[in-house]
């Protein structure tokens, strides 16, 4: 299969604080890959990279063949890379069907008229499941709610490349199992690639086939969820090595 | 439909305005006018876009003063002039939107003060070409200096204005503007051009505030450096304010509220700025939203009641 991610020798620094040392990684198309590592690994620093919110010290990143490291936010957004964020972050005076407008009208451009618009949205919120509340304010949300427009909002960008970042945190188990139905949906639905950040092993070890795991900056693994976790240094990564146990 | 009468009906009074207003009346008509297009051009800087423009009047300066020297020196053509001077109201605009793309709030509030204060300086300070406080006379737009003229003139061209930023703002475009009020860095993300978007609010801004200020200096026949003063953009602002923010028709309802009063008031001496600063501080305290929120939550609560 084709690669439609390429990153090679990544490196971002804070400071003097390496939160992505020479990250090198790559995604196929129709994949749907974890990113897990401890708290303070790097991973939506990763993400921040990719999107171009941040730009990497060192390194480059690919998309569909296509260098992008240097571009602008918004060019890498119309290029077909979606992304949610861990702390929703909506625009709370918008109602909930502009909120995904938004998405929409920058992929068509301003001349797109508002009937064509509202039912493109429309769309997104059914799927997602939160067309009853498309004329409430985001910021009269609940913060299940809020994690579902985050989806529908990235959606509307129709991306081919989808960053969730930790879509399942702070969400009650009826409302996990109701979310991960909703990306398999999605990824078939839109034929989705998916590159997910997530703390829920559970969600991790049904869902993907392949997980990559971030320690202190470095990539320390690489493969299906269930070598993965019986890999050493990721068990050290998470429980400590023996000695201090 | 309501509305497209009541809209109706404001410009047919505004249309017959004129032959019942006297002179003193008709002045205050166009000042208004005048306002109007000042606050309305605040409002879709800083209520759609959420950049907080505190040197707003200063473009209307610039473009009165461009106006003026254009037609006093150069023998320009008075409509051409006017044009010109928005113009360049709308780079000069765009240039400090560009001077300001990485800034927000306090930031972004000071530096547009800044430059409203440097260029009232500099027309102050370069009297040879502005002759400073003294006041420019600005040649006329029209053989004789007939009021009705003006009052048509400024009338249309905020009919115009009004109907354009309406369009503008209430298209998608305009919703990509509030995006940008709400988050900037999720918008991006989104696919949206912040930078271009930013720019294009700052000349439209600046554009409408020039033609306004090189307009209403042919009206008011001498122009000192104090139309840009930080006074007359707080006025604007607070028009805008007042009225309701982000929606083109608060500072339809703002300026002619604040402008009016004021005018009314007069007769109370400095009185009036005491009872207009008591007005805003009431309306920012018990309605931030201006009065367009007001009209809007008394509606909603009394259509709630019927059903």
């Amino acid at each position: 299969m084709k690669k439609i991610l390429e990153i090679k020798g990544v490196v971002k620094k804070f400071g003097g604080l390496v939160a992505l040392n020479k990250v090198t990684l790559d995604i196929k198309e129709g994949e749907i890959v974890g990113l897990i590592g401890p708290n303070g690994a790097g991973k939506t620093t990763l993400f921040n990279v990719i999107t171009g919110v941040l730009s990497p010290d060192e390194g480059s990143i690919k998309f569909e063949g296509k260098e992008i490291t240097k571009l602008k936010r918004h060019e890498i957004a119309r290029l077909g890379i979606g992304r949610t964020w861990q702390i929703p972050r909506p625009f709370p005076n918008l109602s909930v069907i502009k909120n995904v407008m938004i998405g929409i009208i920058s992929r068509m451009g301003p001349n797109v008229s508002f009937k064509e618009l509202e039912k493109e949205a429309s769309n997104y919120l059914d799927l997602i499941g939160i067309a009853h509340k498309k004329d409430t304010l985001a910021k009269g949300l609940t913060f299940a709610e809020l994690r579902k427009l985050e989806i529908a909002r990235a959606l509307a960008l129709k991306p081919k490349l989808l960053l969730l970042d930790e879509p399942l945190a702070g969400l009650n188990p009826a409302e996990v199992d109701e979310t991960l139905g909703i990306i398999q949906t999605i990824r078939k639905e839109f034929k989705l690639t998916i590159f997910w950040i997530e703390h829920i092993m559970r969600a991790i070890m049904r869902d993907c086939k392949r997980v990559i795991v971030l320690n202190f900056g470095t990539k320390i693994a690489d493969g299906p969820p269930r070598e993965v976790s019986k890999h050493p240094e990721v068990i050290e990564a998470y429980l400590g090595s023996e000695e201090i146990c | 439909m309501k509305w497209g009468t009541v809209f109706g009906v404001i410009i047919l009074v505004l249309v017959l305005y004129p032959l019942v207003a006297q002179r003193y009346w008709m002045h205050v008509a166009i000042t208004t006018f005048y306002y109007v297009l000042l606050a309305v051009s605040w409002d879709a800087l800083a209520g759609y876009t959420g950049q907080f423009s505190f040197g707003h009047a200063v473009f209307a300066s610039i473009g009165a003063y461009i106006h003026a020297m254009l037609m006093a020196y150069a023998g320009v053509p008075p409509m051409i002039s006017v044009i010109l001077g928005a113009i360049f109201s709308c780079v000069v605009s765009m240039a400090i939107g560009a001077v300001c793309v990485k800034m927000s709030g306090a930031y972004l509030a000071l530096t547009t003060l800044a430059f409203s204060e440097i260029v009232r300086l500099i027309l102050i300070n370069e009297d040879q070409w502005t002759r400073g406080p003294r006041g420019l006379i600005v040649p006329p737009l029209f053989k004789g200096q007939n009021i009705y003229n003006y009052y048509y003139l400024m009338f249309i061209v905020t009919i115009l204005v009004i109907i354009v930023l309406y369009r503008i703002l209430y298209s998608p475009r305009g919703l990509i503007f509030k995006s940008l009020m709400d988050d900037e860095l999720a918008a991006s993300v989104l696919g949206v051009d912040v930078v271009k978007q930013r720019l294009y609010a700052f000349s439209l801004a600046g554009l409408i505030a020039g033609l306004a200020g090189a307009l209403y200096s042919s009206y008011i026949v001498v122009i000192t450096p104090s139309l840009g003063a930080l006074s007359e953009t707080f006025n604007a602002i607070s028009m805008s304010v007042i009225g309701g923010m982000g929606t083109v028709v608060g500072a339809l309802i703002g300026a002619p509220l604040l402008y009016v009063s004021a005018e009314i008031l007069r007769q109370y001496g400095t009185l009036r700025y005491l009872i207009q600063g008591l007005l805003v501080i009431l309306v920012v305290r018990f309605a931030p939203e201006g009065i367009v929120g007001l009209v809007k939550r008394a509606w909603e609560s009394l259509k709630g009641r019927k059903r």
